[in-house]
């Protein structure tokens, strides 16, 4: 298992260090392995799963991606769309555009995929999601699992190597859950990547191989399926 | 050879654009009113803008049409009128001045304005020679025939006899008292004279109470090398007089003048009233849709694309809502002209394409302009928090 993220002593701080929502985060992610991330709400695992996507930057601390820091990653938009994939709490798709075209819009700014290729991909995901039926079918016009799935589409479009999720399964039925939970375990089979899932969901915290606890912004404890199981 | 990649490339970027259209049209539809209130105001602004400049550019260009076209060197007027219509010049001058070495000819012009039949007024042109006249501007006689030697002639312009419904034949009453027969109605590319009526020199010269006087001359010389020297010999020898050369005589046209900075300063201030309508439109599109700009963003849409959408929405309706406003003019100007006879003369029939191409340019600004400062906002916004943003 090679590590494709290390994060080493990184802080965040807010309103003027007002609010400490990371204290001293080292982590280490590893290729083939689901990581949940768990804690009260308020302890910083939204805000670490958004400095490890790029969507936020850190006050202090150091990441690297296989082995590169972030300002050796080129741009940001192409490096996120490569390597990244993000699941948020509420689906988030584009509301003006059809569930076909949410999922092609990641697809869109990549030079090297066609058109057709492009539409090929997006139906094949919807179709791995049970949701093909509803790919011309705007998000205001679907099920609350329904739009999850399609999220989750557009995150796997470009096979990225990580996965970062916050609450996917935080505002759907246990059945879709389920479904979305699988699609995470074959994706990880599929491209030896790594997932970051950030719940208070234990059904969701079952699947993952490994468990990290978070505190007031510091990582508490850190568990092993097989070290769990021991217990 | 094209390589995969170059036609991947080439085809995502006709797909793109094709879904950035299909996207940016799709949010304009999505508020409905507010998309349909930005595009009437900016129509209605644009409206505003090709009526007035239109009557502005059209006076403008006519005049500088006739200077041109007459092959005139140096124009002269009183040196304080601030129109030909307040000019005064005595026919004693007129014939000093036609005198002076290097003056290969010359025209008298007498300009003014009379009641119609006691109601609008109407310009009137008091000719030295009328076919001369004529033949440089490019006229001609439509109905009837041109001016004879008889007093109380007049030819009228078709504009003029289709406004105030006259025919050849007819009498007007230019002056109290005294009947004027229509002889001839003639159809000229010049607006004001157009919608102006033509009588000899001396006949408009006693219709106007000015005897032995006219508004404007105009003279041709032998060798147009020496026409600063005859315009400083004129001044000279005319201290009451004004002698210019003839391209720069629009400069001194006070009305023109007047017209022209005004139809400047509307149009800047048209200008600002689209950039401010459609400004405060994609501030608050921007702040709306903040969270859908943050999920572009984290899904790896480059900051240009997501820029690009708010610029081709914003064109989409500076665009249209300037050709509806362009296309909303000719009613309009035609409604003013059938209304206010009293101003047909600085309105032309229909706006010109210039105009238009002006409109396209100025409404692409105005939308480029407005969309950009807050969509390169919004894309510069924090990635986390923008998704957050309720």
């Amino acid at each position: 298992m090679s590590s494709l993220i290390q994060v080493k002593d990184l802080y965040k701080v807010y309103d003027h260090g007002l609010i400490q929502s990371l204290n001293g985060i080292t982590l280490t992610l590893e290729s083939g392995k689901i990581y949940a991330l768990m804690g009260a709400s308020g302890c910083g695992k939204s805000t670490l799963l958004n400095i490890i996507g790029t969507l936020d930057s850190p006050t202090g601390g150091k990441i690297y991606y296989e082995g590169k820091q972030i300002k050796e990653l080129g741009k940001l938009s192409v490096f996120r769309r490569r390597f990244l994939g993000f699941v948020f709490q509420f689906h988030h798709l584009v509301p003006v555009l059809t569930l076909r075209e949410n999922i092609e819009a990641a697809l869109l700014p990549n030079h090297d995929i066609s058109a057709e290729e492009r539409t090929e991909r997006a139906m094949a995901l919807l179709d791995e999601m049970g949701i093909l039926h509803r790919a011309n079918a705007y998000a205001g016009e679907i099920s609350g699992g329904e739009r999850q799935r399609g999220a989750i589409a557009r995150a796997l479009a470009n096979r990225p190597k990580v996965l970062l999720a916050d609450e996917p399964t935080g505002n759907i039925d246990s059945k879709t859950s389920k479904l979305i939970l699988g699609k995470f375990r074959n994706h990880i089979e599929k491209t030896s990547g790594t997932i970051l899932i950030a719940t208070h969901d234990t059904d969701v915290a079952d699947i993952a191989d490994v468990w990290i606890k978070m505190e007031d912004g510091k990582i508490v404890s850190i568990e092993s399926r097989q070290h769990r199981e021991k217990k | 050879m094209v390589t995969q990649k170059q036609k991947c490339r080439t085809e995502r970027d006709f797909t793109m654009l094709t879904i950035i259209f299909r996207y940016a049209f799709r949010n304009i539809v999505r508020t409905p009113l507010r998309s349909f209130f930005t595009l009437l105001s900016v129509s209605l602004i644009v409206m505003l803008y090709t009526v007035l400049t239109s009557i502005g550019d059209s006076f403008t260009h006519q005049v500088s049409s006739v200077i041109e076209q007459q092959d005139i060197d140096i124009v002269v007027q009183s040196k304080y009128a601030s129109t030909p219509v307040t000019s005064v010049i005595d026919h004693k001058m007129v014939e000093k001045m036609s005198h002076f070495e290097g003056i290969r000819s010359y025209d008298a012009l007498l300009i003014g304005r009379k009641r119609l039949n006691g109601k609008s007024t109407v310009f009137i042109l008091g000719v030295s020679d009328f076919s001369v006249f004529a033949q440089r501007l490019g006229f001609n006689i439509v109905k009837g025939r041109a001016l004879g030697k008889m007093p109380r002639e007049i030819v009228i312009g078709e504009k003029m006899a289709r406004i105030h419904h006259l025919n050849v034949g007819d009498k007007v009453a230019l002056n109290s008292g005294i009947s004027y027969d229509i002889v001839g109605i003639y159809s000229s590319w010049l607006n004001f004279i157009n919608a102006g009526v033509i009588s000899h020199l001396k006949n408009a010269q006693t219709l106007m109470h000015k005897a032995g006087k006219t508004s404007v001359l105009f003279l041709t010389l032998k060798d147009t090398t020496k026409t600063i020297d005859m315009v400083k010999k004129i001044n000279q020898q005319f201290p009451e007089m004004r002698a210019i050369e003839s391209q720069q005589l629009p400069d001194y046209l006070g009305p023109i003048k007047n017209i022209f900075y005004f139809s400047k300063i509307v149009s800047v201030l048209t200008l600002l009233i689209a950039m401010a309508v459609l400004l405060n439109t994609f501030i608050m599109a921007m702040s709306e849709r903040t969270r859908e700009i943050g999920i572009l963003g984290a899904i790896g849409w480059p900051r240009f694309m997501i820029v690009s959408i708010f610029l081709v929405e914003s064109l989409m309706l500076s665009l249209g809502g300037g050709i509806a406003g362009y296309l909303c003019s000719y009613p309009v100007m035609s409604f003013i002209l059938n209304k206010f006879a009293n101003i047909s003369m600085y309105i032309p029939e229909a706006p010109g394409f210039d105009i238009l191409l002006n409109v396209v340019f100025m409404t692409a600004f105005i939308g480029i302009f407005s969309a950009f400062f807050p969509a390169l906002y919004g894309t510069r916004l924090n990635i986390a928090k923008a998704v957050r943003h309720e």
